[in-house]
């Protein structure tokens, strides 16, 4: 065969055709040359030519299904179309044609052999030559209409609910054997992704890629939680970034449930300082990429005000990275982007059982790997042997053993906040057998005296942005027709140093030592323990904030920091963190799942067997 | 909003999206489709509130601030960078102007090319190299019995998964090798091995998923 395409070039214009000459700004825009295919010239081979010169595939390439067939065909055993594709009709199933009066249909006339095909192939393909014969119809939109219900998949699926149902109903329903209550006994990998984080000291970062959308949060939303408590319980900082923008939105709910949980202790999480929710990274991989060149950058755009206490510049300063993504390929972007220049640091790893088999055999050739959770059962065993080591005895397992905040028992803030802090200095574990006084959302009335604050901790008055309609301003004086100084963000804290004569404006102490005003209906009051003093603010985070004071001079109503510090606080009053958390129901959801389990294969094995008998009994 | 009202409001949701379970019946496809719809609007929502808050809205602001100066908009790149990536993105508002879309086209065109070049230098970093060293690593001479037989295992499975993907047509027409032929059934086998596992592994997402929810009606059916 030749190797001369020629004839697929593009046809050079005949010499006598002129140029077409281009006007006005169009002459600046690319000449667009259109491809054509030119007439095939005569001793060139065809289409058809290059075809017929292939060699045909032999009968053993066929599919052995279609090799029996042939043989039958050939042993005369078939002698009619319909009986050579049989179970055709159970696997193809069409339409039913609508004929419309006056329609194209209609219009068509077809000779008595063409019919005769039409009705066979009717017939083979299990179609309704007839529409009403057929309990199909058409909707507007052409689309078929069941008008009865689907009986094979309503009862696959009550089959389905019905056993997974049955642990929530009765505990009498519950096969196999819950997770162990430690990951050493069957999972060296959970183990070590247990003793990462367990490792952290005081102050360490942790960079937490949270890559799954609103689909996985079911099964992935407790790993998440557990893994967030475990660095905030050890004292660590956590950063949370991902490049999915719904992940972002689920990152900063459950963050924000963390903080608000803590809160109920006396623990204040503070973002900036004790945790840090980096912008969501758009561009995939690219989004990655960036965080890896221009951390330090991203961090302080992140916060919305200036970065007080975090050194953070690199993605070195990082002690280890996590991952939790509900696909490999998340899991596959931050390795890529991100470990290769992430230094020493070593990557842990939480996925879905969907992404499981894919991840686990990806990250298992990666050398910096070190340890991978997956699904609900790591969940289960991960919050136990959280439980274990901060001494907390496991509470009812009844959903919703833990009071939630609207139900909690009222007690006052002060002492709900300082029962916690009040036993911090004792290393003993925090007892669980009574219930703890809880935070009161209450608003204090701000022209009362000031509660006398505990005689072990000092109290001090905050505001807390509650505004749904952030940010909000903080103002040189207590009117709106005052300038601007600086932004608050919902969820920010400070401290309060006065109130106007009516109450309705905060005086505020923002956290570069400037005083502003901010309006009550913004915020809400409450009382604080002050754990740290004022003057621990260390050099570097004073030159910092005198750099970061000409970029982001408007930007200073924002954190708070020095009754925040969660590390400050020993082990044992953290611990509190892992207590908050929400309880109940993981052991009948896990043993739902094996239930479900069971009832997938008992509905797929009667569903083979069903076809097996109904093919046997038309071949019969 | 109150947690009441909007557990009413998911309880709701869950039930349209479980009446998928009755079958395409008329009235009933549509509780099913509204609630979907409304999953897929609501994503759609929060992706763009999520780039406006995080991306434009800081950017803008920024910008409106006359004492921050122009290295601490968005990155440390210079002036000229960043006016660079400004033209960029005005040019690829003309992508609707039929006859300046080759100029978005450009802009396109080195935005998927540079996606492609980290993705490539990531891959070879990140993956390729990782994994190769990984699989052409030896095991160790006094690795227990196990570790060799596994390492065996992974490397003849690989070839013979590898082996039964065959592109090529027997010239002669005859039949292949029954040693060939066997290790491609080998290797057909591990390939269905290994999608049915992973198949397993999804319907047992799916059903942690199940379990989330049917908890979820338990808990606020009562």
């Amino acid at each position: 065969m030749t190797d001369d395409y020629s004839w697929l070039e593009e046809p050079q214009p005949a010499a006598s055709e002129p140029a077409r000459k281009r006007r006005g700004l169009r002459r600046f825009l690319p000449r667009l040359r259109r491809r054509r295919l030119a007439a095939q010239p005569a001793d060139q081979p065809g289409a058809a030519a290059l075809l017929e010169g292939q060699s045909e595939r032999p009968l053993t390439e066929l599919d052995q299904r279609l090799q029996a067939l042939r043989a039958r065909s050939l042993e005369g055993e078939v002698h009619d179309e319909r009986q050579a594709l049989y179970d055709v009709d159970q696997a193809l199933t069409s339409p039913a044609l609508q004929e419309k009066p006056g329609g194209v249909i209609s219009a068509v006339a077809l000779s008595q052999a063409q019919q005769a095909q039409v009705d066979l192939l009717t017939e083979i393909v299990g179609g309704q030559s007839d529409p009403a014969e057929g309990t199909a119809k058409r909707g507007l939109a052409g689309r078929a209409v069941q008008s009865l219900p689907n009986i094979p998949r309503l009862l696959i699926s009550a089959l389905l609910l019905l056993f997974v149902a049955l642990p929530f109903v009765s505990s009498d329903y519950a096969p196999g054997a819950l997770p162990p209550a430690d990951f050493a006994e069957d999972d060296p990998q959970a183990a070590a992704f247990y003793a990462a984080l367990d490792s952290l000291s005081p102050g360490d970062y942790a960079l937490v890629a949270v890559e799954y959308g609103l689909g996985a949060a079911a099964e992935l939303d407790a790993l998440t939680d557990l893994a967030l408590r475990h660095i905030f319980a050890r004292g660590g900082r956590a950063v949370l970034a991902t490049s999915n923008p719904i992940a972002y939105l689920h990152a900063r709910n459950l963050i924000t449930a963390i903080r608000d949980r803590a809160a109920q202790a006396g623990l204040r999480l503070v973002n900036g300082l004790d945790y840090l929710l980096l912008d969501y990274l758009p561009g995939g991989s690219l989004g990655i990429r960036e965080l890896n060149e221009n951390f330090a950058d991203i961090a302080r755009r992140s916060i919305r005000a200036a970065p007080i206490s975090l050194p953070l510049r690199e993605l070195t300063d990082m002690k280890l990275l996590l991952v939790v993504a509900d696909s490999a390929d998340d899991v596959r972007n931050w390795v890529e982007q991100a470990l290769p220049d992430a230094g020493p640091r070593r990557l842990y790893a939480a996925t879905s059982l969907a992404a499981e088999p894919l991840a686990r055999a990806y990250v298992e050739g990666i050398d910096r790997f070190d340890g991978l959770l997956v699904g609900m059962r790591a969940a289960y065993t991960y919050g136990a042997m959280l439980d274990a080591a901060f001494g907390i005895t496991p509470q009812s397992s009844a959903p919703n053993a833990l009071a939630s905040p609207e139900t909690a028992p009222a007690g006052s803030v002060g002492s709900g906040a300082s029962s916690v802090l009040a036993a911090a200095p004792s290393p003993t574990p925090l007892p669980t057998a009574t219930p703890r006084p809880t935070y009161t959302p209450t608003p204090l009335p701000t022209n009362t005296p000031v509660p006398t604050p505990a005689p072990t901790i000092a109290m001090i008055r905050i505001v807390e942005v509650t505004s749904p309609q952030s940010p909000v301003n903080i103002r040189v004086g207590p009117s709106t027709a005052q300038a601007a100084l600086g932004l608050a963000y919902t969820g920010d804290t400070l401290e309060v140093l006065d109130t106007n004569a009516d109450s309705s404006w905060y005086k505020i102490l923002m956290s570069n030592g400037w005083e502003g005003w901010i309006s009550a209906i913004v915020v809400t009051e409450r009382l604080v323990p002050d754990t740290a003093p004022a003057s621990d603010e260390s050099a570097s985070n004073a030159r910092e904030r005198a750099v970061m004071s000409r970029f982001y001079p408007r930007r200073y109503g924002k954190i708070e920091p020095r009754f925040s510090q969660v590390n400050q606080v020993p082990v044992s009053a953290r611990g509190a963190i892992i207590q908050l958390r929400e309880r109940g129901g993981e052991a009948q959801r896990l043993q739902a799942m094996t239930m479900g389990t069971l009832a997938a294969v008992l509905a797929i094995a009667l569903g083979n067997l069903a076809a097996a008998i109904g093919a046997l009994a038309r071949r019969g | 909003m109150t947690e009441n009202t909007l557990a009413l409001i998911s309880f709701a949701l869950t039930l349209m999206v479980f009446s998928y379970l009755l079958g395409d019946l008329p009235l009933i496809r549509h509780l099913y489709r509204i609630a979907a719809y409304i999953f897929i609007g609501m994503s759609a929502a929060f992706t763009l509130i999520v780039g406006y808050e995080s991306l434009l809205l800081p950017f803008w602001q920024e910008a409106q601030d006359p004492a921050i100066s122009w290295t601490a908009l968005g990155s440390q790149a210079d002036p000229v960078i960043f006016g660079a990536a400004l033209l960029f993105a005005a040019l690829l508002l003309l992508k609707p102007v039929a006859r300046l879309g080759w100029l978005s086209n450009s802009v396109l065109a080195a935005v998927v090319a540079i996606g492609a070049a980290v993705g490539v230098l990531g891959a070879l970093r990140g993956t390729l190299l990782p994994l190769l060293e990984a699989t052409v690593r030896l095991p160790a001479l006094d690795a227990d019995i196990g570790s060799l037989l596994e390492s065996l295992l992974v490397l003849l499975g690989t070839l013979m998964a590898l082996f039964s993907f065959h592109y090529q047509v027997n010239p002669s027409g005859g039949a292949r090798y029954a040693p060939g032929k066997v290790f491609r059934t080998i290797g057909k086998a591990l390939i269905v091995t290994a999608l049915g596992a992973i198949y397993a592994s999804t319907i047992l997402s799916s059903l942690t998923i199940l379990t989330e929810r049917i908890a979820f009606l338990f808990q606020y059916g009562a």
